[in-house]
């Protein structure tokens, strides 16, 4: 009967763990396998995290791979005011900040102090935005070596965040551009490659335990962030250089209101270099006036004057109303056409000369008397084949169309007008590349300043290709042209102050006084320019370079062909292209 | 002689217990041990490797950012501009020679080859 007894209560107790167990298990087992459980979802949404993941802006570099804007990661310096104020540390910890941070230590603790009783308020006080790796490591070690260490956790951190840098400052600042703090592209090719740069972000999903660490198992990346592709320019740093310190140089000198200048490879239409001032310290952006940020060589449409004679006598030999051994009667200084004079610059008193001495002298009387013969439409086909009065696209934003009125409004002296490059409206992009055309024996290319752009991954997901948009001149007509704008940098020429030595050069100069709406024509503010091209015999490269209401020397011969000068010398050297044999004797069979 | 039989004996303290655990219950007992154990052992394993995993992340993000901050510092440092106040700062003076003081070597005696050829459009090309 006993041992009945026992056996019961074991076999009892056996039952009572078991089912404890059980209930266990099923409890585990309800956990694990995610059965409906009223707090399961509240508990698992508590736990669940959605980070985005912050892709890298791609980078924007020379063609030669020399970095121009990168992203890197800096830190924010972040008080909690309220916590400082507690352990009363504010006077050492201002004291301790300030020099760090380059701060005002009373500017601090005024700071600080002012933030602190609002208890309820913002505890979250930014101290310094983007501060570097090596000052943040010294700040934590000044931070322990000092004895601030009653200091309680987290009144004193730093947060990560992205910073877009630009190492070379304001070299080639208007091309690069800038991108704001949210990361947007706002100018130049941070704003036109913006799409490319920007890169995709990620997502990824995961869950944080009590303490708010992340449980690491329970990570999922729904998607990996794609960085920002690299955008290579056609742009050399050498040679922006070049043309920003020539340029630079003369600009102060003549106290200009502006000056800017390219150079452009003629055979595939590649900018070398594009430099406007005045410019802008692109990690200062915030800073630059609008006159700063303005990039002058794309957005600004001026009268090119005398440089435009190049492009018209082109023309006109092109449609053979005019062959380069022909004599035009200058009219000794003025000529009347039309009702109204038009007059040569000084009033010089040419008389008869060859269609390469009116270029080499830059007359205005010659140089209409020759277009007057293509008449107003075919001139006005010829610019517009040339590519004025419409955006080249060279994969920067905001590009000016310049202005030409269709030949049908007209009035009868236009003609006289638009040829010597008054009457019509260019930038310096459009007039350098048509140099570049004579240049390249007749082929307009499209200039553009972006060379490739490479995705992280390696591939290409844009490749400069050379695209000829037009051919407004045929090759022997361009070649002819070739030489008579040598002629121009010859002695007795407009542009002699361009010529350099061991080199012939192909050039015109332009002087075109200023046209200001309401006001008209003011003398003595001018726009002088001088675009060429060199060497004159198997052209490399074109340069044009001008110069905006100087004071003082205000003709492009006497202050812009100087400028082209040094450009053209220091390119040439760095280039490495050699000088031509130049026998003075061969020129004569020159006109 | 008869032996006597001892009428108070003790009764023996020692319980016998014959419990068998139950066939279908061990069957379902031991896998689910054997499951459970090897439950545990992945999720910390996992976890083990999840934390390497984030070591090693926040290693090639601190890489990452070091590049960063040196490329920062090269393209600064190789800025002409920073050249120059180098070079002014040691009281140099460098310019690109004078063509008299440069030979340039060619196949065919064309000094056009020397620029056709040269490294710099190259690299352009």
């Amino acid at each position: 009967m006993s041992k009945r007894r026992g056996t019961k209560k074991i076999i009892f107790v056996a039952i009572l763990v078991s089912l404890a167990f059980a209930g266990v298990f099923a409890r585990l087992l309800f956990l694990h396998l995610k059965f409906s459980d009223p707090f399961q979802e509240t508990l698992q949404e508590s736990r669940k995290v959605t980070l985005k993941l912050e892709p890298r802006r791609g980078r924007i570099m020379d063609r030669q791979g020399n970095i121009f804007a990168l992203d890197v990661r800096l830190y924010h310096v972040i008080l909690d005011p309220l916590r400082i104020l507690d352990a009363s540390k504010v006077n050492e910890l201002s004291n301790l900040l300030a020099p760090l941070l380059d701060l005002n230590a009373n500017e601090i603790e005024q700071e600080i102090l002012r933030r602190a009783p609002n208890r309820s308020g913002n505890r979250y006080y930014r101290l310094k935005k983007y501060v570097s790796d090596e000052t943040v490591s010294k700040l934590r070690e000044a931070l322990k070596a000092t004895e601030l260490s009653g200091l309680p956790r987290n009144s004193v951190y730093f947060e990560e965040a992205f910073k877009r840098l630009y190492p070379k400052d304001s070299l080639m600042s208007h091309v690069v551009g800038y991108s704001n703090d949210n990361g947007f592209g706002c100018a130049g090719v941070e704003l036109t490659w913006n799409n490319l740069l920007t890169g995709t972000a990620g997502e990824m999903n995961t869950e944080v335990d009590g303490r708010n660490c992340e449980i690491y198992s329970r990570r999922e990346v729904i998607k990996d962030p794609v960085n920002g592709a690299d955008v290579y320019l056609t742009l050399d740093q050498e040679l922006q250089f070049i043309t920003e310190t020539a340029l630079y140089e003369s600009y102060v000198k003549s106290k200009a209101k502006g000056a800017f200048a390219i150079i452009q490879r003629v055979r595939t239409g590649e900018i070398l270099a594009m430099a406007s001032f005045p410019n802008y310290d692109l990690n200062n952006y915030g800073k630059a006036t609008t006159a700063q940020l303005r990039n002058r060589a794309l957005y600004d449409i001026y009268e090119p004057g005398s440089t435009m004679k190049s492009v018209s006598i082109a023309s006109a030999i092109n449609h053979g109303v005019v062959v380069p051994e022909e004599i035009i009667d200058c009219e000794a200084g003025v000529w009347y056409y039309a009702g109204r004079s038009l007059e040569e610059y000084r009033r010089h008193n040419y008389g008869e000369l060859s269609v390469g001495d009116i270029l080499k002298k830059s007359s205005n009387i010659g140089t209409a008397k020759i277009v007057i013969r293509m008449g107003d439409r075919k001139l006005d086909e010829y610019l517009r084949a040339f590519n004025f009065a419409s955006r080249l696209n060279c994969g920067l934003e905001g590009e000016a169309t310049g202005l030409l009125n269709p030949y049908s409004k007209w009035k009868p002296i236009d003609i006289t007008r638009i040829c010597i490059g008054h009457s019509i409206s260019v930038t310096a992009l459009q007039m350098v590349n048509a140099m570049s055309c004579i240049a390249n024996e007749g082929r307009l290319m499209r200039p553009t300043v972006v060379h490739k752009v490479v995705k992280p991954d390696g591939t290409v997901a844009h490749q400069f290709r050379p695209e000829i948009i037009g051919r407004p001149i045929r090759p022997d007509v361009a070649r002819t042209m070739w030489r008579l704008m040598s002629r121009v940098t010859e002695p007795g020429g407009t542009g002699t102050t361009a010529k350099v030595p061991g080199y012939k050069i192909a050039g015109k100069s332009g002087t075109a006084t200023k046209h200001f709406e309401r006001v008209g024509y003011i003398l003595g503010k001018n726009m002088a320019s001088f675009a060429g091209f060199l060497p004159a015999d198997n052209p490399e490269i074109s340069i044009i370079v001008v110069v905006d209401e100087p004071v003082g020397v205000r003709t492009g011969g006497a202050l812009s062909g100087p400028i082209f000068k040094k450009i053209a010398e220091q390119t040439m050297k760095y280039l490495g292209i050699p000088p031509m044999e130049f026998n003075e004797d061969t020129q004569s069979h020159l006109l | 002689m008869v032996k006597r039989k001892r009428k108070n004996k003790r009764k023996s303290t020692k319980v016998e217990v014959n419990f068998h655990v139950p066939a279908f219950l061990a069957i379902i007992l031991i896998p689910t041990l054997i499951i459970g154990v090897m439950w545990i052992m992945a999720g910390v394993r996992c976890n083990a490797l999840g934390r390497k995993i984030y070591v090693l992340e926040k290693q090639r993000e601190e890489y990452v950012k070091q590049r960063e901050n040196e490329q920062n510092r090269w393209a600064n440092l190789t800025a002409p501009a920073s050249f120059q106040k180098i070079l002014k700062d040691h009281g140099l003076e460098m310019s690109r020679p004078d063509e008299n003081n440069i030979v340039r070597v060619s196949n065919s005696g064309d000094t056009r080859v020397a620029f056709n050829d040269s490294k710099k459009w190259a690299f352009y090309e």
